[in-house]
């Protein structure tokens, strides 16, 4: 399978079935991501498409990151932040979304089991957005480097953000 | 460890946030106990499904489609020189530079050039006197 990074490379050589292949591989996670800061989905998908457009006409900054996936994923929490800025209002998209509370699990070993992953869901939902956005990206996977690339802050920061993100997840799935 | 010390700590589990003690003990009881173990399993898929969510639309994604090709077909410059072109960048300025000065001496120094520095009103005509301005 091509890296992100050879991808890139043919898609700035104008390969545009190597668009189709890093769209199909990060679009969905990214957009997840970006829908973390911002509740409208237009918005979401404009944000999404100046990404996927920096990429192309940022190409020194894109090749000199550690991962494409990050910088990507950095690119967007920018533009996400500019708006956000701009509006001077604050992305509360995750608690306008959490779902309802779940209704009593008979003591079954498999329910429960399906219950304390609900009780996670509501847990995440009610995250602070700067916790929660460490929860998507460490949940999908992301290496402690990408996530202070991402985050622009040092791997330091990064631990004990998700130290913090995980306490708070602790807690609240005990109330 | 019992089910209720284990069960708080699956989140962290997951994380590998624990301490190596705590993680020894959630993962030798995790082995012991169904229950404990559905539920890790649980915690671990609705993580992981952390990116299942919806897809931008199809419509948005032909839309970006075409703004790509419309960026590869020529809309802007590359932002900076290849690797190659910059010594080359660098070679050319140098030898305009070089070549510019060159031709400013010969002309400065040739036969019947001013002095540098003076004004016209400072170079004396041949009689001695100030040349007129």
């Amino acid at each position: 399978m091509l890296s992100d990074e050879a991808l890139r490379e043919r898609l700035l050589r104008g390969d545009l079935d190597a668009f189709d292949r890093l769209y199909d591989r990060h679009a969905r996670a990214l957009f997840a991501f970006i829908r973390r800061h911002l509740a409208d989905a237009h918005e979401a998908e404009d944000v999404l498409h100046e990404t996927f457009l920096v990429m192309l006409r940022e190409r020194d900054a894109g090749r000199a990151a550690v991962s494409l996936r990050a910088w990507l994923y950095q690119v967007a929490r920018n533009q996400c932040l500019n708006r956000l800025r701009s509006r001077r209002r604050g992305a509360r998209a995750l608690e306008a979304a959490a779902p309802e509370a779940p209704t009593v699990a008979l003591p079954d070993a498999a329910l429960l089991a399906r219950e304390a992953a609900e009780r996670l869901r509501l847990a995440v939902a009610r995250l602070p957005t700067g916790l929660a956005e460490v929860y998507t990206l460490r949940a999908s996977g992301m290496s402690y480097e990408e996530l202070a690339q991402v985050l622009a802050v040092p791997i330091g920061t990064v631990k004990s953000r998700i130290h913090e993100m995980v306490s708070r997840l602790r807690e609240e799935m005990k109330s | 460890m019992s089910c209720e010390h284990i069960r708080p700590e699956l989140t962290g589990f997951q994380f590998a946030t624990l301490d190596p003690d705590a993680r020894r003990a959630v993962e030798a009881h995790l082995l012991g106990c169904r229950a404990c173990l559905e539920e890790f399993l649980e915690v671990k898929r609705a993580v992981e499904a952390t990116d299942d969510g919806p897809l931008p639309s199809p419509a948005s994604r032909a839309r970006l489609r075409r703004a790509v090709a419309e960026e590869l077909r020529g809309g802007r410059p590359a932002t900076s020189w290849s690797w190659w072109e910059r010594p080359l960048a660098l070679g050319l300025a140098a030898a305009c530079v070089t070549l510019a000065l060159g031709a400013l001496q010969a002309v400065s120094s040739g036969p019947g050039a001013r002095p540098r520095g003076l004004a016209d009103h400072e170079v004396r005509s041949p009689g001695g006197g100030h040349r007129a301005p």
